[in-house]
């Protein structure tokens, strides 16, 4: 089996593993809906700059829960399988692709709810898809890094906080300053231009764990 | 003995030339406020001058006062009148005009003596006008020969405004910053050599090195802090150097809360040196990047110059340094005592056992 089979296949097992989990989906939605909510009762006339920061924020906090434990789910029934047959990198990049789908369901998902309770026109519909996908696949990054580091540890989830909110703050800065310029464009804004910033970000955190993660399992 | 100990003598030797040269050498003389500051065009108006570290009684008929608006167009005062060391009045005709299309104008005011130098307080003048007259205007404001100014060469410290006597901060906010991140970057070094090698005592001085960056780290946010509610009038601002400098540090308080976490004592070592890799590489973006791409009242960021002759001269240079050099000894020497307890720590421990 070649490693992208492999990476396939996991990726496979861990939807089925979801998928056979509903409530924590249902979870998920419940904790989307109820966070939109709040904002629809208690917000009255929201602005640009409100509903942005709502999304992100409500965003930041669905990361936390779904990617945050991602590899404690593997210390159970499939411990044997996932640290002692597989290659721990392809069982790395499986989990962190897996959770960039996922989240960018779920950021999908939450901008839906928001349409439907929060009713918010975003002038370019597909840059706004585009900043999603690279704001949540360097989230998605940091949190499975952060995850697997974190795997080992007491108190996991406040260390997968503690460890990745610093780093996920900026891209979560600039994804609220940039989404902000797609609902109300200023005349000079250049979505190109941007993203640069956090593009850079995203390859500098892929390259930079693509050398970290096999000295943590290299002894 | 001395062999080994001279990195530490030099860094007291450099760490008292730089409290004492520090804050003993004096300001330039320079302009603290100018009084009234708006006028209208055709007013004969008197200005009143306070200076600082200024000394107006001396030759006092070779002062000389300027209002610049750009670099061909300026006024000279028609007469000065020195009252005290720190106190003069200069009176301006001003003329009917003024050589712009706009009915307001900011423009700078210049002291200037064959000894004492230049001072110039920028953008402090508010000029307006009536009525439009660009023709008129030029040949009232147009300095036909360029305005030539008078350089004082002395072993001083600039005059900035906003700044005032708080320059002197460079040498322990900016040298805090600077030595925080050679340890960062020694202490990567060691993780890096741990994780090839898996010797203890490279874990153990990363770690030392770690915990001194972090230090030092705290001590450049307070002073920055402090130089902060003097200068910008707050204690914390939205200023994005400030504000990610804030993130390293709980990037790296992360990184103590990790080791603190793991029990198993190989593994927290092992994570906490990725972490360390990953925290630095994280932290460079956070500094170095996102500040130049948007606004920051801190040099070097926004398009704002850093090391330009705007910001430091030679004579804060020759303080600057020897600071940069003498926090780094101090904190590698905190590091090495640190790294040393944990060492016999370590080796108490394995007698115990």
């Amino acid at each position: 089996m070649n490693w992208h089979h492999q990476v396939a296949a996991l990726i496979r097992r861990d939807f089925l593993f979801e998928w056979r989990n509903l409530y924590q989906i249902g979870a998920i939605l419940g904790f989307m809906l109820g966070v939109s909510y709040i904002f629809y009762f208690y917000s009255g006339e929201i602005s640009a700059r409100s509903w942005s920061l709502a999304y992100w924020v409500s965003l930041l906090f669905l990361s936390f829960f779904s990617g945050g434990k991602i590899f404690e789910s593997d210390l159970g029934e499939c411990r044997y399988y996932s640290f002692q047959l597989i290659n721990p990198f392809i069982h790395f990049i499986s989990k962190s692709i897996f959770v960039i789908i996922e989240l960018y369901i779920y950021s999908i998902m939450l901008w839906l709810v928001f349409w439907f309770l929060l009713p918010f026109k975003i002038q370019f519909g597909f840059q706004w898809l585009a900043l999603l996908f690279i704001c949540i696949s360097t989230i998605g990054l940091i949190i499975s890094f952060a995850s697997y580091i974190s795997m080992s540890a007491t108190g996991k989830q406040i260390l997968i906080s503690i460890l990745s909110l610093p780093i996920v703050f900026p891209i979560l800065g600039m994804g609220f300053v940039i989404g902000m310029q797609l609902i109300e464009p200023n005349i000079n804004f250049n979505f190109i231009k941007s993203i640069y910033p956090l593009l850079g970000i995203q390859f500098f955190c892929m390259a930079l764990l693509i050398f970290i993660i096999p000295l943590i399992w290299k002894s | 003995m001395l062999y080994d100990k001279w990195w530490k003598i030099l860094a007291v030797i450099l760490f008292i030339y730089i409290l004492f040269f520090g804050i003993l050498i004096p300001l330039k003389p320079g302009i603290l406020n100018v009084s009234p500051s708006r006028f209208n065009a055709g007013d004969q108006v008197s200005v009143k001058v306070e200076g600082y570290n200024s000394f107006f009684l001396k030759e006092a008929e070779l002062w000389r006062a300027f209002i610049k608006i750009d670099s061909i167009h300026s006024l000279q005062a028609y007469e000065i009148n020195v009252i005290s060391d720190t106190e003069l009045s200069s009176k301006f005709n001003i003329p009917a005009n003024l050589p712009s299309n706009l009915n307001l104008l900011s423009a700078s005011f210049i002291l200037d003596h064959p000894k004492s130098g230049a001072m110039l307080i920028p953008s402090k003048i508010i000029l307006s006008q009536d009525s439009i007259n660009l023709a008129s205007a030029e040949s009232s404001w147009l300095n036909k020969t360029k305005l030539k100014l008078h350089y004082r060469s002395s072993f001083e410290f600039p005059y900035r405004n906003i700044l005032y006597e708080t320059i002197r901060n460079t040498f322990y906010h900016v040298s805090l910053w600077f030595a925080m991140f050679i340890f960062f970057g020694f202490s990567v070094y060691h993780s890096i050599k741990f994780l090839k090698h898996h010797k203890i005592e490279d874990d153990l001085k990363s770690n030392a090195l770690v915990n001194t960056g972090i230090l030092f780290g705290i001590l450049g946010l307070l002073t920055g802090s402090l130089w902060a509610r003097f200068t910008w009038d707050t204690w914390w601002t939205k200023d994005i150097k400030l504000n990610m400098s804030a993130l390293t540090m709980l990037i790296y308080i992360a990184y103590i809360v990790l080791r603190a976490s793991i029990q198993d004592i190989d593994k927290k070592r092992r994570i906490s040196s990725a972490y360390n890799i990953f925290a630095l590489v994280a932290v460079i973006p956070l500094i170095f990047v996102l500040p130049r791409l948007t606004d920051s009242l801190h040099p070097g960021n926004g398009g704002n110059p850093a090391f330009g002759s705007d910001d430091m001269d030679n004579v804060l240079r020759m303080v600057f340094y020897p600071s940069v050099i003498a926090f780094t000894l101090i904190g590698l020497w905190i590091a090495s005592l640190k790294y040393r307890l944990d060492y016999c720590s370590l080796k108490i421990e394995d007698i115990d056992e």
